[in-house]
């Protein structure tokens, strides 16, 4: 019973070592916070959340795929397709606004869920590693200013 | 939210519902739900400290333990200082003289006030009075071995509900994530949020709660001591526990201390020394004072302690005393008010959520449909 629970915990280890958000975390401090996150289980083609919703906070891919879609004109336009390492929702988990996007399971997919609740606590309990998740939150945030910006720019240019 | 999506009889209505069958599960299932309950106000009040120390960097086990250690260390040395002062063999021997003595207060009071309205006489009160007391002088050992067996039937309480609250410091995050892991996924982050506000705003109530009645327990405790009441110990104590239940408790605390200052006088009073005040209206300065506590407390310390979030309207928390201590007894009366809160609490959050404005997703494709 100990032994599996450890090794699901080097398992998911694995996985978040790989994601952008929590990658600066070591062993210990993923020990220490892994009671705070939410397994879900998504089957192929379900609904994860859907654009506007009220949302509470990142969801990171531990199997399977995700498709992230908006809607465009009312027309469904794919944004892009996420595999195991990868993570959605951040916006969600800093501001706790609504979802930009709707995201769908592609075929069986297990996620991890971290929530604003979570993250409120880790800054009372753990400031030192709710400062690691947030700087590398604002790192990703102001990658995605920074590519929307050039976007721009280059669309201004034509 | 807009007015109309918020259903407030409805809401009164399910609350008072829930209370009733909680109050009942509580009649029928005493010996569980009792501790459980206990354990969980234990576990909110006790986190504080726990969260505080694992921030320090402390693993959740040590924190805990901590914890208890100094619960315990602080009960063993104040546990005699506290028997010496509430000092048992006196009290054995002063009950029965509080009892007599407020009965002649009152004997002396209704025979000054028969003199004066004729009509009082015909009601017969005197008489009534006296049987009343000789009786209560006469059955008080029984009632007191009564007590205290009653209160033997709680000591399994006193070592399971700190071992209960034990397991949920310890384990509280695993099993808030255990309770909400069968929420099917579509309701998952709204269950979440539920869960969450909820949580939030119960432990703010009842640390709040219990930060109130520290103070004002103390507050009436020290006013005592100061008016020269030796049982001041035993009193602030039992205002503390009786602030709990809602316009009743503090009356009835404050009936107690008038009760026992009417004989009680014996004590070095500051008060009389300093400002001169004759020593024979000191039941009248208790009222007083407990007026200036009751004043001070609902001035001060509950806008200051609760905030604004946990306001309930009085009506309800009437209907919640009478469920309590209709359907629960003692125990309903003193969870009357912090069962209430958590069940208020509970349905507000969930009618917010329930009647969340629903927006419409995209245009409508009008055209199409015409044409």
């Amino acid at each position: 019973m100990f032994f599996s629970k450890l090794r699901r915990t080097r398992e998911l280890f694995v996985v978040i070592k790989k994601s952008q958000v929590f990658q600066d975390l070591t062993m210990l401090e993923w020990r220490r916070i892994e009671s705070i996150m939410h397994e879900r289980h998504f089957q192929n083609g379900e609904l994860v959340f859907a654009e506007g919703e009220e949302g509470m906070g990142l969801y990171l891919i531990l199997s399977g795929r995700v498709q992230m879609a908006r809607n465009v004109d009312n027309v469904l336009k794919e944004l892009g397709q996420l595999k195991r390492g990868e993570s959605f929702g951040e916006l969600t988990l800093i501001d706790g606004s609504g979802r930009t996007a709707q995201a769908v399971a592609m075929e069986n997919t297990q996620l991890l869920g971290f929530f604003r609740p979570a993250l409120l606590d880790l800054m009372q309990r753990e400031p030192r590693i709710a400062a690691k998740v947030y700087s590398r939150l604002a790192e990703q945030a102001a990658q995605r200013l920074r590519r929307l910006l050039e976007d721009k720019k280059l669309a201004e240019s034509f | 939210m807009s007015p109309h999506s918020n259903p407030v009889i409805l809401r009164w209505v399910f609350v008072v519902v829930t209370l009733i069958l909680f109050f009942s599960s509580l009649r029928i299932a005493a010996w569980i739900i009792g501790p459980l309950v206990s354990a969980f106000i234990m576990y909110y009040i006790l986190s504080p400290p726990v969260d505080f120390l694992e921030a320090k960097g402390l693993s959740r086990t040590w924190s805990v333990v901590i914890v208890y250690f100094a619960l315990v260390i602080i009960s063993v040395v104040s546990g005699p200082f506290i028997v010496h002062w509430l000092d048992p063999n006196e009290l054995q021997k002063n009950v029965p003289q509080y009892i007599q003595n407020a009965g002649d207060t009152l004997k002396n009071t209704l025979t000054h006030m028969e003199a004066k309205f004729d009509f009082l006489k015909k009601a017969d009160l005197i008489p009534k009075l006296m049987t009343f007391t000789t009786r209560l002088e006469k059955d008080l050992p029984t009632y007191v071995v009564k007590g205290v067996l009653g209160l033997l039937g709680y000591l399994p309480f006193v070592i399971i509900v700190p071992y209960i609250a034990f397991y949920f410091l310890l384990d509280g995050r695993g099993f808030k994530r255990e309770m909400i892991r069968g929420v099917p996924n579509r309701f998952f982050e709204d269950a979440l949020r539920l869960f969450y506000k909820v949580d939030v705003q119960i432990a703010q109530f009842l640390r709040g709660l219990f930060i109130e009645s520290l103070i004002v327990g103390t507050l009436a405790g020290v006013g005592l001591k100061l008016l020269g009441i030796d049982q001041y110990i035993l009193l602030g104590v039992l205002t503390g526990l009786f602030n709990v239940v809602p316009y009743v408790g503090p009356l009835v605390a404050a009936l107690f201390a008038i009760v026992i200052s009417v004989t009680d006088q014996t004590g070095f009073s500051f008060f009389t020394y300093f400002t001169g005040a004759p020593a024979q209206y000191t039941p009248f300065y208790v009222l007083v004072l407990y007026i200036l506590v009751r004043l001070f407390d609902d001035v001060v310390i509950i806008p200051v302690v609760m905030g604004k979030s946990m306001h309930m309207h009085p009506l309800l928390v009437v209907l919640a005393i009478f469920c309590g201590g209709e359907l629960g007894g003692i125990l309903g009366l003193i969870l009357a008010l912090p069962s209430l809160g958590v069940i208020h609490v509970t349905y507000q959050i969930l009618f917010e959520i329930l009647s969340k404005r629903r927006e419409v997703q995209g245009t409508l494709a009008t055209k199409t449909f015409w044409t």
